[in-house]
C-alpha cells in the first residue's frame, strides 16, 4: 500500500524541492560551508570508510542522494505510485546518509550523544 | 589487629573497617540518590517515558504509573541512606535500601549500569552484616548493644565482593581491541585534548596503548595488593590515581570512581579505621564477638558462585560479545567498546498495510539510543509495536527492523536480518538466530 499523501508540501506540490534543498543545506553544514566543517574534522583524525576517507563518502553519499531525488519524474505523490523505483531509491539513498551520518559519523567522532545527560560505563 | 588472609572467617579483628564502609557507602548513596533528583533524572527516565524496557525473567516489575509513587520510593530511597550512614533502624534502612534499589533499576535496563548492580549487590550484603554495632545511632539509642570486634568473614564479604570487580573488569579487558588496537581509547583519548598537562598527549596513539595495558593490569592484579598487607597503602594510593583519573577523563561514567575509591577503604588495616573514629571508640570496648554463621558462609559462596557463573555465561553464546551482546550485562564489561546504531523498524499486515516507525513517538532519545545497538530491546520494542498496531487495526502484524551498526569504529554494517519478521522470535536464553555475524 502506497501513502502519496504522507508527503511533504502535497499540496503546494514542492516536495521535490524542498528535498534538494533540505539536503543542500545539510551538505554545506557538513562542509561548513567556506569554514572549516565536520568534514575537515574527520580528515583530521584520519576517519577512513572501507578505504575511503569517510568524509569523502559522506559528500558522495550526499550527491547521490540529491541525484536519486532529483531522478525522480515528475512530481513526488505521484512518483510514489507510478514512478515507485525511482522514488524508492531516492528514499533509500537519504537513508543511507542518515547511517553514515548518524552512526558512522558520529561514532568516529566517538562523541557520546548523550541526550539525558545520564551516567553511562 | 591486622587480619592477614590466613585467618579463618572466624577470628576476630575490629569491626571499624566495617564501620567505615557502613557510613561512606550510605552517605555516598544519600549524595548520589541527591544528584539523580537534581538532575531531574527521576523525571526523565521513570516518569516521561511511556514505554519501558524490562528485565528478562523480571517483566512483572513496572513504574508505578502514579509520579507521587515514584518519587515517594526515591524519598524511602533517600531515608533509608541516611539510615545506613547514621546507623538509625540500620536492619531496616539496609533492607529497605537494597529492595527499593533494587526495584528502581529493574524498571528499565536502557539505565543500566554495573555500577548499579554493583550497588545492589554491596546493599543486600549490608543487609546480612552487623554494621551498625558501634558509631550508630541504635546503640546511642540502646536499640542495639555495642560491639568492637566481630569476625574477620563480615569484612571479607565487601573485599571480595570488591576484588570480584575489578578482577572481572581486568579480564574483560584482555581481548584483542583493547590490548592490540588501543580500542575504543584511540578513539576517546583525543576528545580530551584541551585537558591541562594531560592533554596534549592524548593524540599520541602509544599513550592509548599505554593507557590500555595499564588499565588491564591494574584492574586484574590491584585485588592481591590490596589483600596483601604489605602492599596495602601503596596499593590504595594506586586506586586513588587511578580512579580519579578515569573521573577526570570520561565524566560521563558519573558517580563510579567514587564509589570505588570509598568503598576500597575497606581493605585498609584495622589501625587505619581505629585513628578514623577514635573519638567515638573510647566509650565502647565491648567484647562480644559473633561468630560468622554457617548459614551465612553458605550464602556468600553462593552469592558469589551467582556473579562468577553471570560473568562467564557469554562462553555459552556463539559469535562475537560486542556484537551481539548476549551475556554482556552483569558481567564488571565496563568502557569496553565504541558501539553506535540506527535502528528503524517497519509494520506490515496482511491486508498491505505498512507503517515506517518514528521511535521517537514511543521511546525517548535515550531509551532509542541504547535499543539501536541491543539485539534484546530491539526485539522487545518490536514486539510492544505488535501490540500497538493490533489495537490499531492492523491484522496478524509483521515487525521488521533494519538496526545499522558500527562497531569500534568500523563502517556500519546490519545488526540483525531485515527480513525476519521479530514477531515470529521470542526472548530467552537461546542464541538469537536472528542477528547477522559481525565482519570485522
Amino acid at each position: 500500500m502506497r501513502y502519496p499523501g504522507k508527503v511533504e508540501s502535497f499540496y503546494g506540490g514542492h516536495s521535490k524541492a524542498l528535498i534538494v534543498a533540505n539536503l543542500k543545506a545539510l551538505k554545506r553544514l557538513f562542509q561548513g560551508g567556506n569554514g572549516i566543517g565536520f568534514d575537515d574534522y574527520l580528515n583530521d583524525i584520519n576517519a577512513e570508510f572501507n578505504g575511503t576517507p569517510l568524509a569523502n563518502e559522506i559528500n558522495d553519499q550526499f550527491d547521490r542522494a540529491i541525484n536519486a531525488v532529483n531522478a525522480i519524474p515528475g512530481d513526488l505523490p505521484q512518483a510514489v505510485t507510478t514512478n515507485f523505483t525511482e522514488a524508492d531509491n531516492a528514499f533509500l539513498q537519504c537513508k543511507i546518509l542518515v547511517v553514515r551520518l548518524k552512526v558512522d559519523m558520529s561514532s568516529q567522532l566517538g562523541v557520546s550523544i548523550n541526550y539525558a545527560d545520564n551516567d553511562g560505563d | 589487629m591486622s587480619a592477614p588472609l590466613t585467618q579463618t572467617s572466624n577470628s576476630n579483628t575490629s569491626i571499624f573497617p566495617l564501620v567505615t564502609f557502613r557510613v561512606a557507602f550510605g552517605l555516598m548513596m544519600f549524595l548520589a540518590l541527591l544528584r539523580f533528583w537534581w538532575k531531574g533524572w527521576i523525571h526523565e527516565l521513570y516518569i516521561k517515558p511511556s514505554f519501558f524496557f524490562s528485565f528478562y525473567g523480571f517483566e512483572w516489575v513496572k513504574v508505578p504509573t502514579s509520579e507521587i509513587l515514584i518519587y515517594g520510593i526515591f524519598i524511602l530511597l533517600l531515608l533509608s541512606a541516611a539510615g545506613i550512614a547514621l546507623g538509625f533502624l540500620y536492619r531496616i534502612s539496609s533492607l529497605v535500601f537494597f529492595l527499593c534499589f533494587t526495584y528502581v533499576e529493574l524498571w528499565d535496563k536502557s539505565n543500566y549500569l554495573n555500577h548499579y548492580y554493583f550497588v545492589s549487590l554491596v546493599a543486600l550484603l549490608l543487609c546480612l552484616v552487623p554494621a551498625h554495632r558501634l558509631v550508630s545511632l541504635d546503640v546511642y539509642f540502646n536499640f542495639t548493644k555495642p560491639m568492637s570486634n566481630l569476625s574477620v568473614g563480615y569484612i571479607r564479604l565487601f573485599q571480595v565482593q570488591m576484588a570480584l570487580v575489578y578482577f572481572f573488569a581486568g579480564i574483560a579487558k584482555i581481548n584483542s581491541f583493547w590490548l592490540f588496537e588501543a580500542m575504543p581509547l584511540r578513539m576517546w583519548l583525543p576528545l580530551h585534548q584541551d585537558l591541562p598537562l594531560l592533554g596534549p598527549f592524548l593524540q599520541e596513539e602509544w599513550l592509548a596503548f599505554a593507557f590500555s595495558w595499564i588499565g588491564m593490569l591494574f584492574d586484574t592484579l590491584i585485588p592481591f595488593f590490596l589483600f596483601y598487607r604489605k602492599t596495602v597503602y601503596p596499593a590504595y594510593l594506586v586506586v586513588l590515581i587511578f580512579h580519579i583519573l578515569t573521573a577526570v577523563l570520561f565524566p560521563v561514567i558519573g558517580m563510579f570512581p567514587f564509589i570505588m575509591m570509598v568503598c576500597a577503604t575497606v581493605f585498609l588495616p584495622p589501625s587505619f579505621h581505629q585513628s578514623l573514629w577514635k573519638r567515638f571508640s573510647n566509650a565502647h570496648q565491648v567484647n562480644i564477638t559473633p561468630k560468622f554463621p554457617a548459614v551465612l558462609r553458605l550464602f556468600a559462596g553462593f552469592f558469589f558462585f551467582l556473579q562468577v557463573l553471570l560473568a562467564f555465561r557469554y562462553l555459552a553464546y556463539p559469535g562475537e560479545l560486542f556484537w551481539t551482546e548476549q551475556g554482556y550485562r552483569f558481567s564488571w564489561r565496563v568502557m569496553l567498546m565504541e558501539k553506535a546504531g540506527t535502528c528503524t523498524f517497519l509494520v506490515k499486515d496482511q491486508s498491505g498495510k505498512m507503517d515506517e516507525i518514528n521511535n521517537r513517538r514511543y521511546l525517548t532519545m535515550q531509551q532509542e539510543k541504547m535499543m539501536a545497538t541491543q539485539p534484546d530491546m530491539i526485539l522487545q520494542f518490536a514486539h510492544y509495536l505488535g501490540q500497538e498496531y493490533r489495537r490499531l487495526g492492523y491484522q496478524q502484524p509483521q515487525v521488521f527492523a533494519e538496526s545499522w551498526v558500527s562497531l569500534q569504529g568500523r563502517p556500519s554494517q546490519l545488526l540483525l536480518d531485515p527480513s525476519v519478521d521479530l514477531l515470529t522470535r521470542k526472548e530467552n536464553f537461546h542464541p538469537k538466530d536472528w542477528l547477522l555475524p559481525w565482519k570485522p
